[in-house]
C-alpha cells in the first residue's frame, strides 16, 4: 500500500525533504521562466501544490505543462526562478542529490509507458531499486514490487514482457513501478493518452485511490474525464496558467490561480 | 549503484541486443587476434629461436680490429712487444667487474690438425680438417660422458709402450710412452642443429636424435697434429691422438670441436711457439643474471678491446622492425574496431533514449549511466579479447602444425614459433578492454549529459 507520508525506511536516499515541508507544501513554485533555443516556454509561473492533493494541469499541446511537469519532477533544468519539492531547492541540488529526490520520493507516469522492452514486469518494477543509493535487498525489493503489481491487479503477470501486455496493463506496471519506493508524489504526464476509454478510466480510478490513500499526484492530460477526477484544476496557455479551479471531485467551480 | 545491481543491468542490456554485442565482439576480436599473434611471433622468435643462436647473457671479448693501416702500426708494434694481447691480465680485469659474473678463455689452435672416424654415426669413416679450440673446463656445466671435460694429462700417467700397459679404456700415446685416457671433445648444438637441418636431409643420412640421452657419446674419432689435408703446411713433429665425443655444450665453438683449454695451450706452445700459447683468441664473458651487458661492453671498449660480432643485433632488430610493422597494421586494425565501438555506442544510445531517460527518470545519476555503458563496453573488450586470443592461439597451433608437417627441417627449426607468456595475454586483455573503453567514453558521456526529459520526449 503506498504512502505519502515520508516513512523512515524511504529517507536514506537522495536528500531528506526539509522542515520547511512540513507547512504541507509539497511543491512550490514562483517565478519559473523556461526557455527552448527561441522560444520562451513557460513565461512566469508561480504555482503550490498542498500534500494530498490531486491537480490536473491541462491545456493545448506547446502551452508548457509537460515541461512544467518535468521540471517539478527534476528531470529538466535550466530553468529561471525557484522550484521547490518537498522543501528541496531543486536549482541546489547536484545531478546525484537530484537522482536520489526521483529515486525515492517522486514517482513517475509517461503516455508512452517507458517500460524496457527486455526486462519483465517484475524487473521493469525493481528498476528504482538499482538505482538507490542505499537499495533494498532482493528479496524486500522483490516482495515490494509483488506488493506494487498487486496494487496494480497484475501480479499474476510478473513474469511477463512488456510486449505481451495490453496498453493499460503496460500503464499499470509503470504505475508500479512509480510506487516501488512509496513516493510522496506521482508525476504523470497524459497517462491515459494511448489507452481506451474503459483502459483509462481504470487507470483514472486507480490514482483516485491512491489519492485517497494519501499520494499527492499531478496529472498532465487533455481530456476532460480525467480533469473530472483531479481536485483542482490548472489550464496552462502560452507558457502560463490561464486559470485554475476546483477539479471535478471539488466541484466544477472555477477560482483564479495567481499566475502572471 | 552496487556492483551487483550493476551487473545485473549489464547482463540484461548486452542480452537486449545480442547481434549488435555480437558485432563488436567481432570487431575487437579480429584487432586482438591479428596483435596477438604477430606479438606471440615476436616474442616466439626471440625467445625460442634467436636467445638459441645469439645468447644475450654473455658476450665474446676478441683483440681489436683494427684497419689496414692500423694493421701495420699493429704488426710494427707487435715486433717491438706493444701489441694488446688477451692474456690472464684481460681475464682479472674482466673478473673483477660487479655485472661479470665468470669469465673464461678461449685458444685456437694454431696449427694444422686433421681427423677421420665417424663410423658409428655414417657407417664409414670422414676424413677433414679440424677446427678445434680449448676452453676453460670450469666453463662446461654440462654433464659429460663417458669421460669429464678435464686435462687428463700428467706426470703421473703410467708408463707404457702398447696400449694392454694402460688401465682400461686408456690408451698408449707411443711417441711419449705414456698412458692417456682419449681426449674429450665436446661439440655445441649449432653443429647437430645444422647436421640434422641441412646436412643429414641432404645426404640422406640418419638424424641425431637423442644425442643427448647419450648415443654418440663414447664415440672416439682420431686427431692428427701438425698435419692437414688441404695444405702442405706442416707444423713440428705430427703424432696422432685419440679423441672422444663426451658431450654438447653451448661453450663449444659452432662449428668445430672444442677440447679441455690445457691442451690446447700445450700443444700451441710445441706448434706454434709461446706466444700463440699466451694469447687467447676470445674470452667469453658471463654476465650476472638479471644484469645488462651494456656496461660490461662499454669496459671491454674502453680498454681497447671489441665484441664479437655474432650477427645478434641486427637479427634482434629485423625481428623488432618487422615486429613494429605487424603491431602498427595490428593496431590499425583495432583503431578501426574502437570507431566501430564508438559508432555502435553512438547507435545504440540514440536507439535507448527513451531507457535511458526513464532510468534517469527513475534515479539513475549522470554517473550511473556512464557506469552502465562503459560497464557494456569493458564486456565487449573483455571477450573481444578472450576471443581474439583464442583467434590467434588456433592460428599459431595451425602454423605450427604446417611447420611440423609440411616444412623440411632447418636448422635452429623450433617445435613453436609463438610464445603467449602470460604477461602478453593480460596486456592484451587490458588493451582490448581500454580500447573498447575509450572508444565508448565519448558516446557514453554524451548519454549521461543528455536531460532526461529531452531524452524522454525524443521522437
Amino acid at each position: 500500500m503506498p504512502s505519502a507520508e515520508p516513512s523512515a525506511e524511504a529517507s536514506p536516499a537522495g536528500p531528506s525533504p526539509s522542515p520547511a515541508d512540513s507547512t504541507g507544501d509539497c511543491i512550490v513554485i514562483t517565478g519559473l521562466r523556461k526557455r527552448y533555443a527561441d522560444a520562451e516556454v513557460l513565461r512566469g509561473i508561480d504555482l503550490t501544490v498542498k500534500r494530498g492533493e490531486l491537480v490536473g494541469l491541462t491545456g493545448r499541446s506547446g502551452s508548457g505543462k509537460s515541461t512544467l511537469l518535468h521540471i517539478m519532477g527534476g528531470l529538466d533544468r535550466g530553468y529561471e526562478g525557484n522550484v521547490s519539492l518537498l522543501g528541496q531547492d531543486l536549482a541546489r541540488l547536484s545531478d546525484r542529490e537530484l537522482a536520489g529526490l526521483r529515486n525515492r520520493h517522486i514517482g513517475f507516469v509517461f503516455q508512452a509507458f517507458h517500460l524496457l522492452s527486455h526486462l519483465s514486469c517484475l524487473d521493469n518494477v525493481l528498476l528504482p531499486n538499482a538505482f538507490a543509493v542505499e537499495p533494498l535487498s532482493r528479496r524486500e525489493a522483490e516482495q515490494r514490487a509483488l506488493q506494487a503489481l498487486e496494487r496494480v491487479s497484475l501480479a499474476d503477470k510478473k513474469l511477463s514482457r512488456p510486449s505481451e501486455l495490453s496498453g493499460g496493463q503496460k500503464q499499470r506496471v509503470a504505475i508500479a513501478r512509480a510506487l516501488l519506493f512509496r513516493p510522496e508524489v506521482l508525476l504523470c504526464d497524459e497517462p491515459t493518452g494511448n489507452l481506451d476509454d474503459f483502459t483509462g478510466q481504470q487507470i483514472i480510478d486507480l490514482f483516485g485511490e491512491l489519492n485517497r490513500d494519501g499520494l499527492t499526484l499531478i496529472l498532465v492530460t487533455h481530456e476532460p474525464r480525467v480533469a473530472l477526477a483531479t481536485t483542482r484544476l490548472l489550464h496552462m496557455q502560452n507558457g502560463r496558467i490561464h486559470r485554475g479551479g476546483n477539479g471535478g471531485l471539488d466541484g466544477a467551480s472555477p477560482a483564479e490561480e495567481p499566475s502572471r | 549503484m552496487t556492483l551487483r545491481q550493476a551487473s545485473s543491468l549489464l547482463l540484461h542490456s548486452l542480452r537486449r541486443a545480442p547481434r549488435s554485442f555480437a558485432l563488436s565482439v567481432f570487431g575487437i576480436a579480429v584487432g586482438i587476434s591479428v596483435l596477438g599473434f604477430f606479438l606471440a611471433l615476436s616474442l616466439g622468435m626471440q625467445k625460442r629461436v634467436l636467445q638459441r643462436i645469439f645468447p644475450t647473457d654473455r658476450l665474446e671479448v676478441v683483440p681489436p680490429k683494427t684497419s689496414v693501416d692500423e694493421s701495420a702500426i699493429g704488426a710494427l708494434g707487435a715486433m717491438l712487444g706493444g701489441s694488446k694481447l688477451l692474456g690472464d691480465e684481460m681475464i682479472t680485469t674482466l673478473r673483477s667487474h660487479p655485472d661479470v659474473q665468470a669469465v673464461f678463455p678461449r685458444m685456437k689452435v694454431a696449427f694444422p690438425v686433421r681427423g677421420w672416424g665417424g663410423e658409428r654415426l655414417i657407417g664409414r669413416a670422414i676424413y677433414t680438417d679440424l677446427p678445434i679450440d680449448g676452453i676453460d673446463p670450469a666453463a662446461v656445466s654440462e654433464t659429460t660422458t663417458p669421460w669429464a671435460f678435464k686435462d687428463y694429462v700428467s706426470d703421473k700417467n703410467p708408463f707404457c709402450t702398447e696400449d694392454k700397459n694402460c688401465p682400461s679404456g686408456w690408451y698408449c700415446s707411443w711417441d711419449i710412452n705414456k698412458c692417456e685416457p682419449p681426449i674429450p671433445v665436446i661439440v655445441s648444438p649449432t653443429i647437430l642443429e645444422f647436421y640434422n637441418g641441412s646436412f643429414a636431409r641432404m645426404y640422406g643420412l640418419p638424424k641425431i636424435s637423442g644425442f643427448l640421452a647419450g648415443q654418440l657419446r663414447g664415440m672416439t674419432a682420431t686427431a692428427e697434429l701438425g698435419k692437414s689435408f688441404i695444405s702442405r703446411r706442416e707444423s713440428g713433429k705430427p703424432r696422432q691422438r685419440k679423441i672422444v665425443l663426451v658431450g654438447v655444450s653451448d661453450r663449444a665453438q659452432a662449428f668445430g670441436l672444442t677440447v679441455p683449454l690445457p691442451y690446447v695451450k700445450r700443444w700451441n706452445a710445441e706448434y706454434a711457439g709461446d706466444r700463440m700459447a699466451q694469447e687467447y683468441s676470445s674470452l667469453t664473458v658471463q654476465v650476472k643474471p638479471g644484469k645488462s651487458i651494456t656496461r660490461v661492453v662499454e669496459l671491454v671498449r674502453k680498454l681497447g678491446y671489441s665484441i664479437e660480432d655474432n650477427g645478434a643485433e641486427q637479427a634482434g632488430l629485423a625481428v623488432l622492425l618487422m615486429t613494429a610493422l605487424f603491431v602498427l597494421v595490428s593496431l590499425s586494425t583495432l583503431v578501426v574496431a574502437a570507431l566501430n565501438v564508438a559508432h555502435t555506442f553512438f547507435r545504440a544510445i540514440a536507439e535507448r533514449r527513451h531507457e535511458l531517460g526513464v532510468m534517469r527518470a527513475v534515479g539513475a545519476s549522470q554517473r550511473d549511466i556512464m557506469l552502465l555503458l562503459l560497464g557494456e563496453a569493458a564486456c565487449i573488450g573483455l571477450v573481444g579479447g578472450v576471443v581474439g586470443l583464442l583467434f590467434s592461439r588456433l592460428a599459431a597451433l595451425g602454423i605450427d602444425f604446417l611447420s611440423r608437417t609440411a616444412l623440411p627441417d632447418f636448422p635452429f627449426k623450433p617445435s613453436s614459433y609463438f610464445w603467449f607468456s602470460p604477461e602478453l595475454l593480460l596486456t592484451l586483455l587490458l588493451f582490448s578492454v581500454t580500447i573498447c573503453l575509450l572508444g565508448a567514453l565519448f558516446p557514453a558521456r554524451a548519454a549521461a549529459q543528455q536531460s532526461p526529459a529531452e531524452a524522454l520526449t525524443a521522437k
